[in-house]
Formats: C-alpha cells, structure tokens, sequence
C-alpha cells in the first residue's frame, strides 16, 4: 500500500524523480570510472570502460521508471496532454467538433425523453380500469 | 577492481531483495556500486550483477521503507546516494532469510532423492 502511493505520488513528479534518477547513475558511473582510473587508465577510456561494466544505461533508466511508477498511467496522461495541445493549436476544428457534439448528443436526449414519456412509460393507473374521457 | 568479463551466473529472480537487504544489514550504508561490488566479491565474481539492473530493485525497496536513501559524499568527494536498512528492512530481511531457507532446504532434499 505504501508503495502504491509512493508510485502514484511519482506521477505528478516526473521531473524530479527523472532529475535524481539521471544524478544517481551519473554518481554511479563516477565512481565506477574513479575506480578504473586509480588503475592507470585514462579518464575518457575510464568513463567508457564504466559505461560497459554498467551495463545498458538507458535500459536500465526504463527499469527504473518501471519500477517507481505506473508507466502506463504516465503515458496515457501525456496522450491527454498531447491530444489538449493539438486542439487548442486548431480551435477552429475544435469549435465545430464540440459544437456538433453537442448539438448530437442534444438532440438525441431531447428525442429520447420525449419517446420516453409518450410511449414507454406506462400510465400510473393500474391497465384494467378504463380510461374515460 | 571492477571486472569486465560478461556475466557467468544471473541472479535469480526474486533474490536481488534479499541479497541487497543483507548486504547492507552485513556492511551498513552503502551506495548502488558498493553493493554491486560487495556482491561479486562475495561470489568470487561467479555471479555478475548488471549494475543497472540494482536500480529496480532499490527504488522497490525504497517504496516499501525497507532501505532510506539519502545523498552522501564518498571518501573520495564525491557524492553519492547511500541506502541503509530500515527496522522495517530489518524485519523483512528476516522473514525473507527464513523462507529462503526453507524453500531451498525443500529444492535440496528434492533434489538429492534417489540420487
């Protein structure tokens, strides 16, 4: 359960949670390259041998993500983002969209209720009396 | 020194908890390399962690307030986030010990029947 949060909680800070992720591989990898250094090597060769003995490191970034959140919640919220961005690049089509939207989903419901009173709803009085005028 | 040769032996899944719960129970706070390191040479570098492949697992346990992590510096200077075991890790380490060893024992008997 603690854990539930904690990955809801990381959704809403991305940005943090990718800046200390990208700082502790990058401390990492540090120290790994010192480590090849006081050997003797080179820096630039130290700061590549590091990156082998890492392994993949953006593999491991998405294991990382996998890990500290609901990937699929974050992708999905930024389709969302996306798709509210592309609408408001074209308001004009957006405009027409939601006007015919509405519009559809008016008229249905207006038609509907109206059927509905006239022919589903059964009367409140009880089918053997008549009806007299 | 860290070696370069590929990796001889994977961690099982569902392990890397429990060897990094008892690591850092073993060696106190610790960050993500020195674990790694501990690791291999404990093992005689038999088994070779993917260092990267650590990460999952202590964000896993961070969540659950098994480990805390907090940024240090190195004898070196440098800085680094060094994990410690939480009384809550503590006690997870302990039960995990005891189911580990009672499904092994149970592999090691299985196994060695009618051998």
């Amino acid at each position: 359960m603690r854990r539930f949060c904690a990955r809801i909680a990381n959704l809403f800070r991305r940005a943090h949670a990718e800046r200390q992720m990208a700082r502790e591989i990058d401390s990492h990898l540090a120290l790994i390259a010192e480590d090849f250094e006081r050997t003797g090597m080179p820096p630039q060769e130290a700061a590549l041998a590091a990156r082998r003995v890492y392994g993949g490191v953006e593999q491991s970034k998405e294991l990382h993500r996998d890990a500290r959140t609901f990937v699929w919640i974050e992708q999905a919220l930024k389709d969302v983002r996306y798709a509210w961005r592309n609408l408001l690049r074209a308001p004009g089509f957006t405009l027409v969209a939601v006007v015919a939207l509405a519009l559809g989903l008016g008229v249905n419901f207006t038609i509907f209720a109206i059927y509905d009173a006239v022919a589903l709803k059964p009367l409140p009085v009880p089918i053997r009396i008549a009806l007299c005028a | 020194m860290p070696s370069e040769e590929s990796a001889k032996m994977a961690v099982l899944p569902g392990t890397l908890d429990l060897i990094i719960l008892r690591t850092l129970k073993t060696m106190g706070r610790q960050h993500a390399y020195a674990i790694a390191a501990r690791v291999e040479q404990i093992s005689k570098d038999l088994l070779q962690l993917n260092q990267g492949t650590l990460y999952p697992a202590l964000v896993r346990l961070e969540q659950q307030g098994r480990i805390a992590g907090a940024w240090r510096r190195t004898e070196s200077n440098r800085e680094a986030k060094f994990y410690a075991i939480t009384k809550a890790g503590e006690k997870a380490l302990v039960e995990e010990t005891r189911r580990w060893r009672q499904m092994s024992g149970l592999l090691d008997k299985l196994l060695s029947e009618g051998a």
